[in-house]
């Protein structure tokens, strides 16, 4: 079956995206879109995951459990994990390689936590903005790890790219999904790129807003509407 | 004229890695930390000054035939890169100088 995704969304726990950007919006939201699968994706960090995963229990979507990891080399890369418990044991890990640095409310916005009741419930107070520092092999090493699947974001962007930062994809990195971003056409990208064309090319919305979540306009083949199968169209193997 | 042997005797940085001609001269100085962006625009026999150190800088560096990596700011370089730098002779250096620092020594040395 083709299933519709969007599996790079934050929430308003990432300092540049809109309070709006509540479990409740987030998840209604795309379910009012149609989406099959979305996963929200906040910068170097996941307190409001468990929240979506919450509202999304009684409701025909279903909510991938991940991260947007930006990396000692600056590049961004989505890591995506099939329970929780993975993605949290991942977390731990990576919450010990954050540069400390104080958030700034008033210059960057408020980094909230939310319950499924979209109530706030807390804040992280260091920046989301710092780089993990640990290396794009290392972090790829430490998700797959822990069970979970890589894809490397935005790379038609001219900033927190993996191409732009290091130049192009390492062929020895265990990478089977790329992302592009809504405005790249990846065929006229990828012209440029040709070692691109063997990885399965996502668009997924990178939304700060309610707005910009992803109409179902972008598809994936999975056998079967589960995590299971989305994880098997993404990364292959089990 | 500026090489790879200069850096040691004169400027004291550390070869971090073996195997490499330190005969070879520098012609042109570059700074930039976007790969992609060298990519575009370094140059053949540049020394290349960046804070990257993931395994990509050594493909670039070949792919232009630089004449070597400078690592500024005392960074630690990873293992796997060293490694892989000394199975393709790519010289890269260390120091704890800024990059207008180096940029300065080798104004001073003659490189306009």
């Amino acid at each position: 079956m083709k299933a519709s995704y969007d599996l790079h969304i934050h929430s308003a726990l990432s300092p540049c995206a809109e309070p709006e950007m509540t479990p409740n919006n987030i998840v209604n939201m795309s379910v009012i879109k149609e989406l099959d699968f979305i996963a929200i994706t906040d910068h170097n960090a996941i307190e409001n995951v468990q929240a979506a995963l919450e509202v999304a229990e009684e409701l025909p979507i279903i909510v991938v459990p991940g991260i947007e990891v930006q990396t000692k080399e600056d590049v961004h890369i989505l890591c995506l994990f099939k329970e929780f418990s993975s993605l949290k044991s991942f977390y731990e890990e990576l919450i010990c390689n954050i540069q400390k640095i104080p958030h700034d409310t008033k210059k960057f916005g408020d980094q909230n936590i939310l319950n499924a009741d979209d109530q706030v419930i807390g804040t992280l107070t260091h920046s989301l903005y710092a780089s993990i520092q640990l290396s794009v092999d290392e972090i790829i090493e430490r998700a797959i790890g822990c069970g979970g699947g890589v894809i490397p974001c935005h790379l038609d962007r001219a900033s927190y790219s993996m191409i732009a930062n290091l130049g192009f994809i390492a062929p020895d990195l265990p990478i089977r999904s790329v992302e592009f971003s809504p405005a790249c056409d990846p065929i006229e990208f990828t012209k440029r790129h040709l070692y691109l064309r063997k990885y399965e090319m996502l668009i997924n919305s990178d939304a700060h807003e309610l707005v910009n979540i992803s109409e179902p306009v972008h598809h994936i083949d999975v056998e079967e509407k589960t995590i299971e199968a989305l994880f098997k169209a993404l990364f292959g193997g089990k | 004229m500026i090489t790879l042997q200069t850096l040691i005797d004169n400027f004291g940085y550390k070869l971090l890695t073996d195997g490499v001609d330190t005969s070879r001269e520098i012609r042109s100085l570059g700074c930039c930390d976007l790969l992609s962006w060298v990519m575009a625009n370094g140059k053949e026999d540049e020394a290349w000054i960046t804070v990257q150190t993931h395994t990509n800088i050594l493909a670039v560096t070949s792919l232009l035939d630089m004449a070597c990596i400078i690592i500024p700011e005392g960074i630690t370089v990873e293992t796997a890169t060293l490694e892989k730098a000394n199975e393709k002779n790519i010289p890269i250096f260390s120091t704890s100088e800024s990059p207008y620092a180096i940029f300065t020594r080798f104004y001073e040395s003659g490189l306009r």
